[in-house]
């Protein structure tokens, strides 16, 4: 990178200080996945479960009470609530695969209970029950499950970060990423099919694609020191599949573009990134901060992470949407540059 | 598998084919036809639609058949309780109060909490800590008049609002005052300093009323001044702004209950109507003595209440018509909180200090003078849950349970019941209620027709 590229690659970061991201063109993504899922789970169950549907919706409903109070940190109230749902439980017979059927909530919102608690093992191993447990109802025509496995995945890769088992998690990132994109079975549980997936709408893959990925750049964010080597595990030769949906294309891009960052970087790849930052919507601002940092990497490179270069993207930073945690580290770690110039000689 | 709940109010029609069901489950309501409701009272769910199922069964009108609903309600309350993560305290920084209200059971003198107690009451606070994960510190500053107290609040506050900034929580107070010291700077410096976020003040109807009750030891008037301070504090400018919350307590028993309308006609005539932000009618509760017996009678009470509120919405009041959830009743079952009163002494109930009658009681858990580990751990309303889950209590079968909590526990035991005016005039106010919401004015005057 000579002075020149430096020059344009400033000048052009200072222009998206005073630009607004591009609306976004659809709603929130997890809405519509959660939708997409609820709505296709909801259709197969009642066709197979006859007069036991509203029994089991109820079940369902109580368990999603008792996981909503438990994210709200109100602990004794989730574990009542799943209490008032394991005594309604007990009158399902064992048919129209019913009891498999209600692990499909309980397992995950119970684990999500332990995981509060601190009791990760139990946790994890109700995520890995749950796997199977849906195995079993994918062979009856759930095909849904299989974004519901997915999802389990991502539970247990959040657990582990949370305990700070990063290469593990990242590594549960991985699995999940390139099952959805490569077909590559994970060595989990049993019974994953590729045709599961196809049967849902592709709209479903690209926004569980956004989630898990929104998600965990966010959390790699925090790692600066480790964060080459926790990319590559979660997002590592991610390049070499197919859009389906606008916001898989601009995923692929992203992808690509971390992965030529982290090698030499030509300066192409740098302006392109800063393309990334001007063109796309704010559902995709935790990426683009992503992005940021390894861009400033490179500046630093090249010695070129200057006071001017800093202010302009504190300024940034600070207009994205992005959670406080997320800008905080990411603000502190721009300081740090700054105030310990011999980081830059490094 | 499913059974109607227990805890539904269901209305007369309030229009052609309509009424409003009110489930105390979830405090939702529901406007449903008469077919609907014939079906609910036959239980004929296949007859009901999937969606409408689907949102009866949301709001709890309809629960599975083998639930023991009083035993889910109560556990839910307990959890709630656990679940709590405000530390919450009452502190009657001083004995003395400037009135001398005839209904009054307490016994003023010209005490105030001294420096080695408040020493001890932060201790005591601060030894909470180690319990749970608090996310927020309240203290409610009651009295006697906890203004005369003025002092010890200014001192005592700061170093409680440190002691919750050193533990990652955050701050706030209110203050149940006369109102006769409620000047404006205090005030100011109450809301700006002290963390107070809201504030109640007692109005026992206009000044003629008022006077005859409230009035100081003296037997001085003291409705003018009180007012005086409200208009004051109410018409600062930046009044909302601040936000701190001021409600209206009137108290009413059968001597003064035709003076709240003309009281409404007064705040109303100020323009205060969207500054208040609660005004109600209380019936004089026990105190200790026999103040009780005065008090009207629930029934009539419950009546009364709805004339008062009808009239609040012709005058632009909002008055809270129907109830919200209720788990914890009060503070004497939550098991960290706790009242000091100037002496040192600790409670588990608001209503305990200074009166006479309870000296000597098991309600008094100690003073924390004598050490605080001589303070009782056994908290005699604590298990009030329980006593109601067992069937101690009318509570265990009252529809109202969820959104009452069971009234006042003390008062339970003492035999006298506490029930609260909606038990009485929870279908006119849920009529009202469709009535604001649904219909428009003319259904309104309809149904004041109805109630009045
Ligand atoms: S027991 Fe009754 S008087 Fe005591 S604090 Fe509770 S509600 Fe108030
Ligand atoms: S106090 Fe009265 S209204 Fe409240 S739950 Fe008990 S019996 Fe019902």
């Amino acid at each position: 990178m000579n002075a020149t590229v430096y020059t344009t690659i400033k000048n052009r970061l200072e222009l998206l200080l005073n630009q607004r991201a591009p609306e976004s063109t659809r709603p929130k993504a997890d809405l519509i996945h959660q939708n997409i899922y609820a709505d296709t789970l909801t259709e197969l169950a009642r066709t197979q479960t006859g007069t036991w549907w509203r029994p089991l919706n109820h079940l369902w409903a109580k368990y999603e009470s008792g996981l909503l109070e438990a994210r709200a940190g109100h602990l004794h109230l989730a574990e009542q609530y799943f209490q008032e749902a394991g005594e309604f439980k007990r009158n399902f017979p064992e048919q129209h695969y019913l009891p498999e059927l209600a692990e499909v909530s309980a397992l995950p919102a119970v684990a999500y209970l332990h995981y509060k608690q601190g009791y990760f093992a139990q946790a994890e191993n109700e995520l890995l029950a749950s796997l199977d447990n849906d195995a079993v109802l994918l062979e009856q025509g759930y095909f849904i499950l299989e974004y519901h496995r997915i999802q389990q995945l991502h539970n247990l890769a959040r657990s582990c970060f949370f305990q700070k088992r990063m290469q593990d998690g990242a590594r549960l990132i991985g699995l999940a990423l390139r099952y959805m994109l490569y077909g590559q079975v994970p060595p989990l549980s049993y019974g994953w099919s590729e045709g599961y997936l196809q049967q849902a709408p592709w709209q479903l893959r690209s926004d569980m694609l956004w989630q898990l990925s929104a998600e965990t750049a966010g959390v790699l964010l925090h790692y600066r020191a480790e964060e080459k080597v926790l990319f590559s595990e979660a997002f590592g030769h991610l390049t070499f599949w197919e859009p389906h949906t606008p916001d898989d294309e601009v995923l692929l891009e992203w992808f690509t573009l971390k992965e030529l960052l982290a090698q030499v970087p030509s300066d192409e790849a740098v302006l392109r990134a800063v393309r990334f930052l001007d063109q796309q919507p704010a559902a995709f601002d935790v990426y683009k901060l992503s992005l940021l940092m390894s861009v400033v990497e490179v500046l630093q490179q090249y010695r070129y992470y200057t006071p001017e270069v800093h202010r302009i993207l504190t300024t940034l930073v600070g207009t994205l949407q992005i959670s406080p945690r997320n800008r905080q580290s990411c603000q502190l770690y721009l300081d740090s540059l700054i105030e310990n110039p011999e980081l830059l000689e490094t | 598998m499913f059974k109607l709940s227990h805890y539904l109010v269901i209305t007369e029609p309030v229009a052609a084919g309509k009424r409003v069901l009110f489930a105390t489950r979830t405090a939702r309501t529901l406007v449903i036809t008469d077919t609907l409701y014939d079906k609910l009272q036959r239980g004929a769910w296949d007859e009901i639609s999937d969606r409408v199922f689907d949102k009866l069964r949301t709001i709890e009108a309809i629960v599975p058949a083998a639930e023991r609903e009083v035993h889910t309600i109560i556990a839910r309350n307990k959890a709630t309780v656990a679940d709590g993560t405000s530390l919450y305290h009452v502190i009657q920084p001083t004995a003395m109060c400037q009135l001398g209200c005839g209904y009054c059971g307490q016994k003023h003198t010209k005490d105030y909490i001294g420096t080695a107690h408040s020493d001890l009451v932060l201790e005591r606070i601060a030894s909470k800590f180690s319990a749970k994960p608090y996310r927020h510190v309240e203290i409610a500053w009651f009295g006697s008049e906890p203004l005369m107290g003025w002092v010890q609040i200014r001192s005592l506050t700061p170093r409680i609002q440190a002691l919750a900034r050193e533990r990652g929580c955050t701050y706030s107070a209110k203050l149940v005052t006369n109102g006769l010291s409620l000047k404006v700077p205090i005030f100011l410096e109450l809301v700006q300093q002290h963390g107070v976020k809201s504030i109640e003040v007692t109005l026992d109807g206009t000044a003629e009323h008022h006077d005859a009750r409230r009035h100081t030891k003296d037997g001085l008037s003291t409705f003018k001044l009180i007012f005086q301070n409200l208009l004051a504090i109410y018409n600062l400018p930046n009044f909302k702004e601040l936000g701190c919350d001021i409600s209206i307590r009137c108290n009413v028993d059968e001597r003064n209950s035709e003076s709240v309308i003309p009281l409404l006609h007064l705040l109303a005539e100020h323009e205060l109507q969207d500054k208040i932000a609660y005004f109600y009618v209380a019936p004089i509760h026990a105190w200790g003595n026999e103040a009780h017996l005065l008090s009207l009678e629930k029934q009539a009470f419950g009546e009364q209440e709805i004339t008062w509120m009808i009239e609040m919405i012709r005058l632009g009041f909002t008055p809270r018509l129907l109830p919200s959830l209720n788990p914890v009743v009060c503070m004497s079952v939550t098991p960290d909180a706790e009242v000091f009163d100037a002496f040192g002494n600790v409670f588990d109930c608001t209503e305990v200090p200074y009166v006479e009658s309870y000296d000597n009681t098991e309600y008094i858990l100690g003073n924390v003078g004598n050490g605080l580990d001589t303070i009782s751990t056994h908290r005699p309303l604590l298990s009030f849950h329980d006593d109601v889950a067992d069937g101690k209590y009318p509570c265990t079968t009252c529809r109202m349970l969820p959104v009452c909590g069971g009234g006042c526990p003390k008062s339970w035991r003492e035999g006298m019941p506490p029930c609260p005016s909606n038990k009485f005039n929870i279908e006119s106010k849920l009529m009202l209620h469709y009535a604001l919401h649904r219909q428009g004015k003319e259904e309104f005057v309809a149904i004041l027709n109805q109630t009045a």
